[in-house]
């Protein structure tokens, strides 16, 4: 009974946010489509989109320009949904908007590593105070990455950045992305398993995230970065869904990706493993499709709890991505075929 | 207010920032919005169309100074001269080349540079003694100087968690290092790490990726553990008296340079305003653009005072109503000694707008003489004061308003007779005539809390008609609920309900009746009403059905409004009421138990309970009434507070 006081407001919100989610049939007619203009004609014609763009110039229809206003639309959907969320669920949803923050983190990290001008990056995050308590302002007078890092001083992230600074800098970039994922998702199930019993399905969402993202750091870290097994293992974290310590162990001491991809398909995940010499290709999709699928079914499973609004804010995740992709497939004259290849949703 | 628009020409420009920031009496505005808004006017001459002319390229001050350097080794010839950073506007009267200045703190930190460098070693070292602290907790009778000048093996010696240290044993078969737990001191787990050198690498990066935190030991300090504490003391000792003797050094230096170091470190704090400033200014190549608000009374002073720069500045003062309704201006509180701690009270809801009335004075009168009367005692009245004044040292405003309200409460508890919940105490020196005691007058005392509210109820009607009239607002200031015609109906239905429960027989009450169904009709028809006079088109702002409709439902609620509003006072004397209550119930308790030591311990209890538990509700139920029952009448409380430049002291803040 508690649950429907608690959930039923946010719930139907949420409804009605996913009646404003692209359709299949938006999918396929984009696909279709020639230019990336089409593309953004199609959405202010036909979409939801529509009330984003609004207030875009018709010469300031930019890919970057769009993606920052979808980007942004995004998070004032979860603004929305947050008003309706109370006491610890509200305190579990602003950790999982914290997620923004390590991404934002990243594209900072990305950008000094490369030598690019970060002093007006904060613009970019104009929404940032909802999820994050860091003066973006601040982090972009940074002179350097030493000095970036500085800034993050009272954070969850210092300790494990500092410890990379004297890295290589084409190292450093994946110690630190991993890493900062990895204080995320730690701190992420620690709070999780506060809510022991009723909430089983997001701890499962969160073990499979867990999964993949162990899989994926052993699988480049091995590959590109060539770390020790031992290293390798050392970060990837505990609490996976399928892949318990013994087969991270296994992959980690594999001697190349094709022993990789035969422990992977010894797994409950062997259906993304069955493509042969293109698996490589399709790997990140197929994780991110096996996810979608989870969340349609943990959804339509589900009553009155927390797993609408996690599973809801994956979706518009993947939509977010799968319009990018398809724009950037039109700018740069993708086909048709191949471009639904890449995309999350299947058409 | 007014709002001064300064032309100035860039060579200028940093001394009239200086001024500004001295002189305290500016509340700067964004010159860009300003002059997008075109509000930026100014008298045009001949001779300054130049200045004109530049404002078509217009851009943000992006000049900016670095003072990190500056900064950093300022407060560092601060700390070891000892001198607090406080800042001394006093010093800045005679202006300064901040230049000059920067090179003679350089120079002086030179000077120092030998001290500089002793002090700065012998802190390192004992930061590095003090992270040494650790072995402590070790239990192992170790060796480490024969440990760690092994040939052929690297030893590391450091802290681990003992999640991460499970991760590694898990997978110790194929580590190539040895690792073991040597100790534990508070949380942290300290091992040392034995590895073959070749493989120092590969071990540190494993290491890393379980977060080990390595503590370098000192070569000199390397012996069994029980030594090495025996050793680091010794030398910590050692340096500590070295510092200080380094310090007294420096400090010798305090009388040569201490002021002139205070001065730089002001200047600095001004520059570091300036810099703040220059965000809201406006450039050109030879120009830049300053707009703020200053007061009424200030204006003339101000426009005398930039007469200095003769032609260099272009001065423009503009008035409040010529101004776009976008900017709007910034309020300053004046109050006198009495209400001025009321005006937190006033600023927790929201700063009066500019063309409001200041409600303080109502606020802080009301204010005081509800919680008077709803905690009247003399005895913890004055106590209040006395605690007021005490919290007057931590916080002026909060402790004002306590130091008062406990003098009502001292007041009324006089004239309630009751001291420290003791009743017929006070009344056995003074006559019995001048009394009133609450649970012997209980009707009286809630009729006289409801009185008193309709008093203050009617003041909030004026307040209201007032503002709204202010703002040129018909339709609610005469014609609505909180308006001439509100009080009107009020005030009749009030006289018409009094008059047939009393049976007054000198109540008109048939002009009564006609007086309330003519104010229900002007206040039903107000929007259309109030458009009309105003000779404007559209009558209503929504569909006229739409508009009917809410009108009814409005009409319901002012009617249950002034029900609640009225019998919401009730309460002032409900909680009068409810002290004297409250202490019956300890007198009883104290009578139960029959002892003199019971006596003194339920009046000790009953006093802190009381004072503890009734003072804060009646504190939050006075401060509802005040906002919900008057406030929502008549404030808005949309405007902004007047806060003009100041230099601040960011060093100070550590």
């Amino acid at each position: 009974m508690s649950n429907v006081r608690r959930f039923a407001a946010v719930n139907t919100k949420i409804k009605s946010m996913v009646g404003k989610l692209l359709t299949k049939e938006d999918y396929q007619a984009m696909v279709l489509l020639k230019t990336e203009s089409e593309i953004f004609d199609y959405l202010n014609e036909h979409t939801y989109y529509a009330n984003i763009f609004k207030d875009i110039e018709d010469e300031a229809y930019t890919i970057a320009n769009v993606e920052f206003h979808i980007k942004n639309y995004i998070i004032t959907l979860y603004k929305k949904i947050n008003c309706f969320i109370t006491g610890n669920y509200q305190k579990l949803f602003r950790l999982l908007m914290k997620r923004f923050e390590t991404e934002d983190i990243k594209a900072y990290l990305r950008a000094l590593i490369l030598g690019q001008d970060i002093s007006e990056m904060y613009l970019e995050f104009p929404n940032s105070s909802f999820y994050s308590k860091l003066d973006y302002r601040t982090l972009s007078s940074s002179s350097d990455l030493s000095d970036f890092v500085e800034c993050l001083k009272d954070t969850i992230y210092y300790k494990v950045l500092k410890l990379y600074l004297n890295e290589s800098p084409d190292r450093m970039l994946f110690y630190m992305e991993m890493n900062l994922d990895r204080v995320y998702f730690s701190k992420l199930s620690v709070e999780i398993a506060k809510f022991k019993g009723d909430e089983k399905p997001i701890f499962e969402i969160l073990q499979m995230n867990i999964d993949f993202l162990n899989f994926q750091w052993i699988y480049r870290g091995k590959k590109f970065y060539h770390l020790l097994p031992e290293e390798v293992l050392n970060y990837t974290l505990p609490n996976g869904h399928f892949l318990n310590y013994e087969t991270l162990k296994k992959l980690s001491y594999a001697e190349d990706e094709d022993e990789l991809f035969d422990i992977m398909s010894t797994t409950h995940y062997k259906k993304l493993f069955q493509h042969n010499d293109r698996t490589e290709l399709y790997l990140e999709r197929d994780m991110d499709r096996y996810l979608y699928k989870h969340f349609l079914r943990s959804e339509r499973e589900s009553s009155l709890n927390m797993v609408t609004v996690v599973t809801f804010t994956h979706r518009l995740e993947f939509e977010m991505r799968d319009l990018f992709t398809m724009i950037e497939a039109k700018h740069y004259g993708v086909s048709s075929e191949e471009l639904k290849e890449y995309l999350i949703r299947v058409i | 207010m007014k709002l001064l628009n300064l032309v100035i020409e860039k060579s200028e420009a940093h001394g009239v920032l200086r001024d500004i920031a001295l002189q305290e009496k500016i509340h700067l505005v964004n010159a860009m919005t300003e002059i997008n808004e075109s509000n930026f006017k100014l008298k045009v001459d001949e001779d300054l169309i130049e200045e004109v002319k530049g404002l078509c390229l217009i851009d943000n001050f992006t000049e900016k100074k670095d003072y990190k350097k500056i900064q950093e080794r300022l407060y560092k010839l601060m700390d070891y001269m000892g001198l607090e950073r406080v800042l001394d506007k006093t010093l800045l009267d005679e202006a300064h080349d901040f230049e000059g200045l920067e090179t003679e703190i350089y120079s002086i930190y030179d000077e120092l540079s030998e001290i500089r460098q002793r002090i700065d070693v012998l802190e390192q070292e004992k930061k590095d003694l003090d992270s040494m602290d650790i072995i402590n907790g070790i239990d192992e009778d170790i060796d480490f100087k024969k440990l760690c000048n092994l040939h052929f093996f690297k030893v590391k010696f450091g802290i681990l968690t003992k999640e991460n240290m499970e991760r590694l044993t898990k997978n110790y078969d194929n580590i190539y290092a040895a690792i073991l737990h040597i100790g534990r001191k508070g949380h942290n787990e300290i091992y040392v790490v034995v590895s073959l050198k070749e493989l120092e690498l590969e071990t540190d990066r494993i290491l890393r990726s379980v977060y080990f935190e390595e503590i370098k030991l000192l070569e000199d300090y390397l012996d069994r553990p029980s030594n090495m504490i025996e050793k680091i003391n010794n030398r910590m000792m050692f340096i500590d008296q070295e510092l200080e003797g380094l310090r007294l050094e420096a400090q010798s230096y305090h009388e040569k340079y201490g002021k002139k170091l205070m001065v730089c470190y002001a200047e600095l704090m001004l520059e570091l305003q300036i810099e703040q400033m220059k965000k809201l200014l406006a450039v050109t190549n030879n120009y830049v653009y300053v707009t703020g608000w200053v007061s009424e009374s200030d204006t003339e002073a101000m426009e005398s005072y930039f007469q200095k720069y003769g032609s260099k500045i272009v001065f423009g003062v503009r008035d409040v109503s010529d101004v776009t309704l976008k900017l709007s201006p910034p309020t300053k509180l004046k109050n006198n000694w009495l209400f001025k701690p009321f005006e937190i009270l006033v600023n927790m809801y929201g700063t009066p707008a500019y063309d409001e009335l200041d409600p303080t004075s109502f606020v802080g009168l009301a204010y005081m003489l509800l919680f008077g009367a709803m905690f009247g005692d003399l005895g913890q009245g004055l106590l209040l004061v006395l605690a007021g004044y005490f919290l007057k040292r931590k916080s002026e405003d909060y402790g004002g308003i306590l130091m008062r309200i406990g003098l009502f409460s001292a007041v009324f508890g006089f004239f309630y007779d009751s001291l420290f919940g003791y009743e017929h105490l006070i009344s056995k020196i003074f006559p019995e005539k001048l009394f009133i005691r609450p649970m012997e007058n209980m009707n009286s005392i809630l009729i006289a809390g409801v009185i008193s509210g309709l008093g203050f109820l009617m003041i909030s009607y004026v307040y209201s008609i007032v503002n709204k009239l202010k703002k040129g607002d018909i339709q609610e200031g005469i014609f609505g609920r909180n308006g001439i015609v509100g009080v009107v109906l009020f005030l009749s239905v009030l006289f018409f309900v009094g008059g047939s429960f009393l049976n007054l027989t000198w109540v008109p009450t048939n002009l009564l009746k006609v007086v309330i169904l003519l104010s229900i009709l002007l206040m039903f028809i107000r929007e259309p009403l109030a458009n009309k006079l105003k000779k404007k088109k559209r009558l209503y702002h929504e569909s006229a059905s739409e508009y009917y409709v809410e009108s009814g439902f409005e009409l319901l609620e002012t009617f249950l409004g002034m029900l609640s509003n009225t019998l919401s006072f009730i309460r002032v004397g409900a909680f009068a009421l409810n002290h004297v209550g409250l202490f019956l119930a300890f007198h009883t308790m104290a009578s139960l138990i029959g002892t003199i030591t019971g006596e003194v311990t339920m009046f000790i209890l009953g006093n802190i309970l009381v004072l503890g538990l009734e003072g804060l509700i009646v504190l939050i139920q006075g401060l509802r009434l005040v906002y919900y029952e008057m406030f929502s009448k008549y404030y808005t409380g949309d405007g902004m507070a007047f806060a003009p430049v100041a230099i601040e002291n960011i060093g100070g803040e550590r």
